[in-house]
């Protein structure tokens, strides 16, 4: 940590004092150049002073042998002077030896060029010049008698510019000393405030930091700091919170993972399947069985092989197969195997499902296996007891067409006799109530007996009529349900089968004075597509139902359209009703109601066949058929017929 | 050694050629313009420039520029234009031997056409005009007539009592006075050494009159010859006497009449020009602050000479605008410009034309002393040609340092003398 400390101070102090010395060079550069040109600009006017002011004629031209002016008016390097004419000649000098001389003769003695007077022209110019030792200027200036007249004087001045030099370097050394001393002064200056206000604070904060990691979350940040530090210290301090919390919730994830861990470590304990982890390569990372004699080899001999080194080459083979398949398509793939273990010869059904992945396809798959062994010798069992069963249940259809065909058989039979039987009887009756009941007449006793027999021959006639009702409804039940019976398909009117239902049952309604039967027949009820005698036989059938259970009061037959498509019957009477026991199972076969008036045992004694029938042929026509009754509130019939289209 | 003269003959060229080309630049755009350099300025600027502006005022297109120019260096530059060639158009010059050499030169214009078709010769007097006259052909026009004398200060001389002296006896008299009263007698500035000039010139004139000073002049005759070496020895004695200021090399001229002006010196000998600066520049009156004496008589048996400069007007042989010059010249001849110069320098006119009454009291006893003078006189630096003249006037100043060396100095001088007049026998002649 001081390191780095240290490190960040010696990058702000670097930092510092190369921002520092760059701008401190920069304007150094710029100023020394700046006020070296000032410098030379300077010499320069200074040393076109004495041109001008003779040029305007306020400096006398003998002037140039007065060093003290000369100096004075050029900064103190002056060295010589001449005023040379427009013909070459001398007429001012310094040296008076050289007054009246040509200029080119007196040129070499003071270091000057001949041409420069030609040179120059009507303009002021400089010449550089060195000695060796020093460094000389000369201007040499046109003096003129009026504006726009050539020059007839030249003012050629010697001046060393070694003092210009000196000027210069010292200024640069001015300006290098104080930039060094800026540099020192200022960087110090920094470095202590950076120091102070930056690198101290962060400190603190690293110190703070230190705690932290150290797992002293409760200690204090100072965040007084109203500065980037202070935000900082603030980001920091609220980061604290952010960890203390999210270390708060990281302990509670860790606790909950605990426990799911635990959870899941005794799920894997009680799990009865071998799990493994494998790469794509099949080699075994982890390994995981409740039981250690159903592994091929030991858990420690298996991790880090490979399927190959631990399964049969085939089997290896298929399950890197399904391990490759598993990391390609991402999919749980199930595996049922066979495989040799130390306690025999047992079936796993292996479902590999993938942890991770690579684009490059490799990665890990988890391997559940379960021993599915008593599975699958269970399924031996159960395949050989349903081949059992589809043998029996072959067997009792067999039976159940011999019992069909029995049925109707013996109901074929049997109603041959029983119509002779039946014949015979109402013929002895009648014989008898015509032959020889008379007989009996005035005589008690044989009336008695005559009458007697009556109401035997009269219970033997009922009841043939019954037993052939019975045989007719059991022989119609077996024709539909062996489909052997011929369903017509024809337009009947509603109305006109209700009318015909009517009439069959009219005789029965008109023997009990009690009950009223009320028809309500809509208008303009759209024909049906049946067998006309087959409704005809159901709406009998719910009548005489009716008729059967009704003591007294009404029987009510009504024909409806409750939707364009649809044409409801019903038969409503007021009679007993039904439980709703009865109303769940009163359309199956052999089904009769439970009787609740002891009066109507007698009458309500039947095969129950009558409904199933009903609902047979409802459903046949593409209807259904319903009761909606209350127990001792009488009972509905209802049954629905599409219209036909 | 060759490439290099080679390649110093073609910077030559090419810089011959640049100046050729500025020259023809500056020709045409000179064209249209006659420039008039000239040596008025500060005290002696008066009168001129008013003229240029009239001159421009009344005549179209004239476009006259008159350019000043400091009397000391106007000496050297006009000398180096000329011999150059790019000499003004017209300039303003001292009849004397310094036109004469000009002439000498060839690089002056004879203007006898504009002296003829203007009729001078009835505009000036004879000497004027002589003096105009140079090799028998007219080539100045003359401006303005100083008169060299004694300008003195009124107010120490009534305070002391004294009168302007006649003789040279009075004059010491007066010199001994002042001095035993704490006056310099007699201030002098010869920073530029022509001021010392006007005292060899007179005591030698006053001593032996005209002839020997004009051959001294010319060449013919010794600086060595006792009458010269008298003359040094009486102007030693004055310097030794202390009636001069101090180190009068250090001066120039009108520090030297300031010294009048202020009190510290009564006199001093000076050519009328310094009536422009005391006028002018210092606000005294003529006759009340100032007056002048001629310079006293020392030896009553030589002729009476006055002398002072003749300034006048010249156009050079290479003006670029003679044309225009000629009438300049011609305007310059007119009553009202001499008058105006006149009263901007202090200086006589010296056309006839001018009235008397035109003057100042005192100008008017100048002229009456010039007309009461035998002689008229061109100061030595005018009467001698310049070589000669500067290096006297460089002679007289060493003998303001070193009066004792009096001998030795015009030894020196006898011998560049000679040696200038032994090299051009020409320039022996009478002016």
């Amino acid at each position: 940590m001081n390191q780095r400390t240290r490190s960040l101070s010696f990058k702000i102090s670097f930092a510092i004092v190369v921002v520092e010395v760059v701008v401190l060079v920069a304007l150094g550069f710029y100023y020394v150049t700046k006020f070296s040109d000032e410098i030379d600009q300077s010499s320069l006017e200074r040393l076109h002073l004495p041109g001008r002011l003779m040029n305007s004629q306020v400096l006398r031209y003998e002037s140039v042998a007065d060093k003290a002016i000369m100096g004075q008016l050029t900064g103190g390097n002056f060295e010589l002077g001449l005023i040379v004419g427009a013909d070459n000649i001398v007429y001012y000098s310094y040296r008076k030896n050289q007054v009246g001389k040509n200029f080119h003769n007196v040129a070499p003695e003071i270091g000057a060029d001949p041409i420069w007077i030609s040179v120059a022209g009507d303009k002021q110019r400089t010449f550089q010049t060195s000695d060796g030792d020093d460094d000389f200027i000369f201007c040499i200036a046109p003096i003129r008698a009026y504006s726009d007249a050539a020059p007839f004087f030249y003012l050629l001045v010697k001046v060393n510019s070694q003092n210009t030099q000196a000027q210069k370097r010292e200024m640069f050394w001015l300006f290098f000393a104080g930039s060094l001393l800026c540099v020192l002064l200022t960087s110090l200056a920094l470095i202590t405030y950076s120091r102070k206000l930056i690198l101290h604070p962060l400190r603190r904060l690293e110190e703070s930091a230190d705690r932290l990691a150290g797992g002293e979350l409760d200690q204090p940040i100072d965040t007084t700091a109203n500065d980037e530090v202070g935000g900082l210290a603030r980001s920091f301090a609220t980061m604290r919170d952010a960890i203390r919390n999210q270390i708060a919730q990281l302990e509670t994830v860790n606790q909950e993972l605990h426990a799911k861990e635990q959870r899941l470590s005794a799920f894997v304990n009680a799990l009865p399947d071998v799990v493994l982890v494998c790469d794509e390569k099949g080699v075994y990372k982890e390994v995981y069985s409740p039981q250690l004699d159903i592994l091929a080899a030991q858990p420690d001999e298996i991790r880090g092989k490979t399927a190959y080194d631990v399964l049969p080459p085939d089997l290896a083979e298929k399950s890197m197969q399904v391990i490759a398949k598993t990391i390609r398509t991402a999919e749980v793939q199930t595996f049922i195997y066979e495989l040799d273990t130390p306690s025999g010869v047992r079936w796993f059904e292996a479902r590999c499902s993938l942890i991770e992945k690579t684009p490059q396809n490799t990665g890990s798959v988890a391997w559940a296996a379960r021993d599915i062994t008593n599975r699958v010798m269970l399924e031996d069992t159960l395949r050989k007891a349903k081949e059992d069963a589809e043998a029996a249940n072959a067997r009792l259809v067999e039976l159940d067409q011999m019992k069909s065909g029995f049925l109707s058989s013996v109901s074929h039979e049997l109603r041959t006799p029983l119509t002779s039987f039946f014949g015979f009887t109402k013929l002895i009756k009648k014989s008898f109530i015509k032959l020889f009941q008379p007989l009996a007449e005035g005589d008690k006793k044989l009336e008695t007996r005559a009458k007697r027999i009556v109401d035997n021959l009269t219970i033997i006639e009922i009841e043939g009529e019954r037993l052939t009702r019975l045989i007719n409804n059991v022989l119609d039940l077996n024709k539909i349900e062996s489909g052997r019976v011929t369903w017509y398909e024809i337009e009947v009117s509603p109305g006109e089968a209700i009318s015909q239902a009517v009439k069959a049952i009219r005789g029965q309604v008109e023997q009990n004075e009690n009950v009223e039967l009320i028809v309500r027949v809509a208008d303009d009820l759209p024909m049906l597509l049946v067998d006309s005698d087959r409704l005809v036989q159901v709406l009998i059938n719910l009548l005489n139902n009716a008729l059967k259970f009704t003591t007294e009061g009404e029987i009510t037959i009504e024909a409806m359209r409750p939707s364009p498509h649809v044409v409801q019957f019903s038969v409503n009477d007021t009679g007993p009703g039904l439980n709703q026991a009865d109303q769940e199972k009163i359309f199956d076969t052999f089904q009769q109601a439970t009787l609740m008036n002891s009066n109507l045992s007698g009458a309500s004694q039947g095969a129950g066949l009558g409904l199933a029938i009903c609902r047979q042929i409802i459903s046949h026509y593409g209807g259904v058929i319903w009761c909606d009754c209350t127990e001792g509130q009488g009972c509905s019939f209802i049954f629905q017929l599409p219209v036909s289209s | 050694m060759a490439l290099f003269r080679l390649r110093f003959n073609n910077v030559r060229m090419m810089a011959g050629a640049c100046v050729l080309a500025l020259c023809m630049a500056s020709t045409a755009f000179a064209a249209d313009r006659v420039i008039f350099l000239h040596y008025w300025t500060d005290a002696l600027s008066g009168g001129v420039n008013e003229m240029v502006t009239t001159y421009n005022a009344k005549t179209p297109d004239a476009n006259l520029k008159a350019t000043g120019f400091e009397h000391e260096s106007f000496k050297v530059g006009i000398r180096v234009m000329l011999d150059s060639g790019n000499p003004p158009d017209m300039f303003s010059y001292w009849a004397g031997a310094r036109v004469q050499s000009l002439v000498d030169a060839g690089q002056l214009a004879p203007i006898d056409d504009l002296w003829k078709s203007a009729n001078l010769d009835a505009l000036f007097s004879p000497a004027v005009a002589a003096a105009c006259e140079y090799d028998k052909k007219k080539y100045i026009i003359p401006v303005t007539q100083h008169f060299v004398a004694f300008f003195y200060n009124k107010h120490i001389f009534s305070k002391y009592n004294l009168s302007p002296p006649k003789s040279w006896a009075e004059f010491l008299a007066i010199c001994e006075t002042l001095k035993k009263n704490g006056v310099t007698p007699i201030a002098l500035g010869t920073r530029h050494h022509w001021p010392g000039q006007f005292w060899f010139d007179f005591l030698l004139l006053r001593m032996t009159g005209p002839d020997l000073r004009n051959k001294l002049m010319q060449g013919g005759a010794s600086y060595t010859a006792p009458e010269v070496i008298s003359a040094m020895k009486i102007w030693r004695t004055l310097l030794k006497n202390q009636f001069f200021v101090e180190n009068p090399n250090q001066f120039d001229w009108s520090e030297a009449a300031k010294y009048i002006h202020g009190g510290q010196a009564a006199m001093t000998l000076m050519g009328s020009w310094i009536i422009g600066l005391y006028d002018g520049q210092m606000g005294w009156k003529q006759g009340i602050d100032y007056d002048f004496f001629p310079f006293p008589i020392m030896n009553r048996n030589v002729p009476l000479c006055a002398a002072g400069p003749i300034d006048a007007i010249a156009i050079p042989k290479e003006s670029r605008n003679k044309t225009k010059a000629l009438p300049v010249l011609k305007f310059f001849t007119t009553t009202s410009a001499q008058e105006a110069m006149s009263l901007g320098s202090g200086a006589l006119a010296p056309s006839l034309e001018v009235p008397a009454s035109f003057y100042t009291p005192m100008q008017q006893r100048i002229r009456d002393a010039i007309k009461d003078a035998q002689y008229w006189i061109f100061p030595y630096d005018l009467a001698t040609p310049p070589p000669v003249a500067k290096a006297g006037l460089r002679m007289f100043s060493n003998f303001l340092d070193s009066p004792d060396t009096y001998l030795q100095l015009l030894e020196e001088m006898e011998k560049s003398s000679q040696s200038y007049f032994s090299a051009r026998p020409t320039a022996r002649k009478n002016q």
